[in-house]
């Protein structure tokens, strides 16, 4: 019987094999863990009020008029945002692409990166204090862009230089002036990179939190849900992550339809 | 019959290219007359391709004038020439249909509209209209039937195969009425009964449409079999200009008869007129002309040797079968006429080990001055007995000349030594082309510094390999320049 046993526990050792798969596993526990637990957590706290299966934090929601104000106020902050990253981050990519040591300077963008975004925003807000500018809107965008423009100008700068230049010159080749040779091959080839630049910079910055409040107080969205977390209202915070949540996936679903899958997306 | 009128719509004057200082295109001058067909043939690497961006205006030449229509348009940007380009890999928006890649063109264009208009100084203008939806329209679906696309007005290119894509982008070229269409390798992505379908097409387009064509490629067989006009190319230089008929039957040099289809190369000492010496042996010919005793290079080819019975009168040589191989229309013969290797393409199967009889007609003997018969080296002395050659220091007998003499430094082919390894050389280079001559190799390699040896050697070295070069002091014969002596 012992024996038997023994040889259940071999054979099974045995039948473990090392698979690709396997070594997907330490992931998968990390995702669970950090990603679905936490969701999960945000969707039940979303429906649990007075430790009751309700819809009562929605109601709640929908009668904070501040919290709406809030939301409205937070969009209006990312489209700015992503709108001034589009326009800077544009042309400098498009400069990178075209130089030859285009590969060095884009790493002096990334460079800022490196740093902690907390360590950059207190030091831009030490600067604008030691400049004397008043802190408030303004300077709420400007500390976003500054964050923010890196992750525009990667995914254009890689969508910009993998444009074969065969296409460009088939456009002059037919009749084209280099203002139409841009506007009619170079920017619609490119529309991939600015549908990924805008996913990486829209989608952080409607809920981020941090910099708004230290660069100039401006109470965005998501320093309303920090807020409600901790003042203990894991209720309606759960609801305003949710819908938070939402307004992302519909984001994303609504670039990626406009995007028709031409281009494969970049790695961005 | 009308007179033919020949008006010259590209002339190319003195044009050269170079990127960092290596030559693309040497000097080229060249014009094509209206409506010829003309092809640029040449390994890859030869210029042809960066010649045709010229003209189509992607390149600017680093020196020289192209003209078209008599019009000087070097500094003239591509969009305003009377040139379409036809791209190697097609290059059609991947983001518009077929109708609108080939519609492209004829929404930019603007056409004289028959209104005129006075300006202020009282010149009088014509005014110029677009063209209107349902022209482009009409335009489109014509040349679209013209390349039997007619149905795939709304198909993404993407869904194309490769001919159809290719039909594209010719019509996308065509539908501009260009004076000049400029073809780079077009059919090199099709497969190969693809490219011959392709070939007779755009012949007949040719024929139709009366339009200049200027076309690249590396394919002698396309270029031999569709151009009215042949240019083969080596090393950013024109070779040869000429009929197809001319450059096959007479090539001017050794290289152009081994790029264009097959043949033996013999190097050989013409004696007399009409009397040529090659493979240790005497031979009749048609040519005349040249020195006494000058070295040239003899080329037979392979169709035009004859076997025969070795006790018939008529046999010239004696050879001795090495392999016969079956090629679908021929027999692939090689015999040996002593140490000389003979390719001989015959209808009749040979029996391998037998010894056969050659007979070659006089006038299939090609004659041609050899391009160089030693590498000649304008250099200077170093030191005494020391000779700079190429920017490395060789020793020689330097015959008492000093330092800072300008010499010229004689290496002879078979002494020019190469290396596999570049470090066993004293210069390094590449090999740039070998051309098998019976019974050695000869092969040219470039050094650094551009200067071009010959070289005669027993093993095949593989183009674009890169080799070093030596030479032995008692090989390198020095001569002091006349210049010294003023």
């Amino acid at each position: 019987m012992q024996k038997n046993i023994f040889l259940t526990i071999k054979n099974r050792i045995k039948g473990f094999h090392i698979t690709r798969s396997v070594f997907a596993y330490p992931y998968v526990l990390f995702l669970m863990l950090f990603v679905i637990v936490p969701l999960a957590l945000i969707l039940v706290n979303a429906f649990l009020a007075d430790g009751k299966i309700s819809f009562q934090n929605f109601v709640d929601l929908s009668r904070d008029g501040a919290s709406l104000k809030v939301l409205g106020h937070s969009f209006l902050v990312g489209i700015v945002t992503t709108a001034l990253c589009l326009i800077i981050g544009y042309p400098v990519a498009y400069i990178l692409a075209k130089m030859p040591s285009g590969g060095v300077l884009v790493i002096l963008f990334i460079l800022p990166m490196w740093v902690n975004f907390l360590i950059r925003t207190l030091a831009t807000r030490a600067i604008f204090q030691a400049m004397g500018v008043a802190l408030g809107e303004g300077t709420v965008i400007f500390g976003m862009v500054y964050n923010y423009l890196p992750f525009m100008i990667m995914p254009l700068h890689t969508t910009l230089s993998n444009i074969d230049k065969s296409y460009s010159e088939a456009a002059s080749d037919l009749g084209a002036d280099p203002v139409t040779v841009f506007l009619k091959t170079t920017l619609p080839l490119s529309v991939p990179g600015i549908i990924s630049g805008i996913i990486m910079v829209f989608i952080p910055t409607i809920s981020t939190f941090a910099i708004s409040q230290l660069l100039g107080g401006v109470f965005l969205f998501g320093d309303s849900i920090n807020d409600k977390f901790n003042h203990g209202l894991y209720g309606v915070g759960s609801v305003m992550s949710l819908v938070m949540l939402v307004f992302v996936l519909l984001s994303n679903v609504m670039l990626k339809k406009f995007n028709k899958g031409e281009a494969k997306s970049s790695v961005w | 019959m009308v007179k033919k009128r020949r008006t010259k719509v590209i002339e190319l004057k003195n044009v050269s290219k170079s990127y960092d200082g290596k030559p693309a295109v040497d000097n080229v001058s060249f014009s094509i007359n209206k409506g010829e067909f003309v092809t640029f043939l040449g390994p890859s690497g030869c210029g042809k391709t960066t010649t045709l961006r010229m003209i189509a205006g992607f390149e600017k030449p680093t020196s020289g004038k192209i003209f078209i229509d008599g019009k000087d348009i070097t500094e003239i940007p591509p969009h305003l020439r009377p040139v379409n380009t036809v791209f190697q890999r097609y290059a059609l928006f991947p983001h518009l249909n077929v109708f609108n890649n080939v519609a492209f063109g004829l929404k930019l264009k603007k056409i004289p509209s028959g209104q005129y208009y006075t300006d202020k100084s009282g010149q009088k203008f014509e005014k110029l209209r677009k063209y209107t939806k349902e022209e482009i329209k009409r335009k489109v679906n014509e040349v679209l039937r013209l390349v039997d696309l007619e149905d795939y007005e709304a198909r993404d290119v993407s869904s194309l195969s490769g001919g159809q894509q290719q039909r594209v982008a010719i019509a996308r070229a065509l539908v501009n009425d260009p004076e000049v269409l400029l073809l780079d390798e077009p059919l090199g992505a099709l497969d190969l009964k693809m490219r011959k379908d392709m070939q007779i097409e755009l012949m007949n387009m040719h024929k139709k449409l009366g339009i200049t064509f200027v076309y690249v490629t590396h394919d002698q067989e396309e270029a031999l079999t569709m151009s009215d006009t042949i240019i083969v190319m080596r090393h950013g230089v024109i070779q040869q200009i000429a009929t197809p008929k001319k450059i096959y039957d007479e090539p001017a040099n050794a290289f152009v008869a081994d790029f264009i289809g097959e043949s033996n190369i013999f190097s050989g000492i013409m004696l007399d007129d009409f009397k040529v010496s090659c493979m240790d042996h005497v031979f009749e010919c048609v040519d005349k002309g040249f020195k006494k005793n000058q070295e040239i290079d003899v080329i037979i080819r392979p169709e035009d040797i004859y076997i025969i019975p070795k006790d018939n009168h008529a046999a010239m040589v004696i050879a001795h079968i090495e392999s016969c191989v079956f090629k679908g229309d021929h027999y692939q013969i090689i015999a040996m006429v002593g140490e000389y290797e003979l390719v001989i393409h015959e209808t009749n199967e040979a029996i391998v080990g037998e010894d056969i009889g050659i007979f070659i007609k006089p006038f299939d003997f090609h004659i041609m001055p050899k391009a160089r018969i030693i590498n000649e080296i304008e250099t200077e002395m170093v030191s005494d007995n020391v000779v700079d050659i190429c920017g490395s220091n060789f020793d020689c007998n330097g015959m008492g000349l000093p330092e800072g003499t300008k010499v010229i430094a004689s290496i002879p082919f078979d002494k020019v030594i190469i290396f596999d390894n570049e470090e066993d050389g004293k210069i390094g280079g590449e090999v740039v082309n070998t051309i098998y001559k019976g019974s050695y190799y000869q092969c040219i390699v470039r050094a650094d510094n551009y200067y071009i040896f010959f070289v005669d050697t027993q093993d095949d070295w593989l183009k674009g390999d890169r080799v070093g070069i030596g030479i032995n002091p008692e090989d390198i014969q020095i001569k002091a320049t006349e210049q010294n002596k003023s």
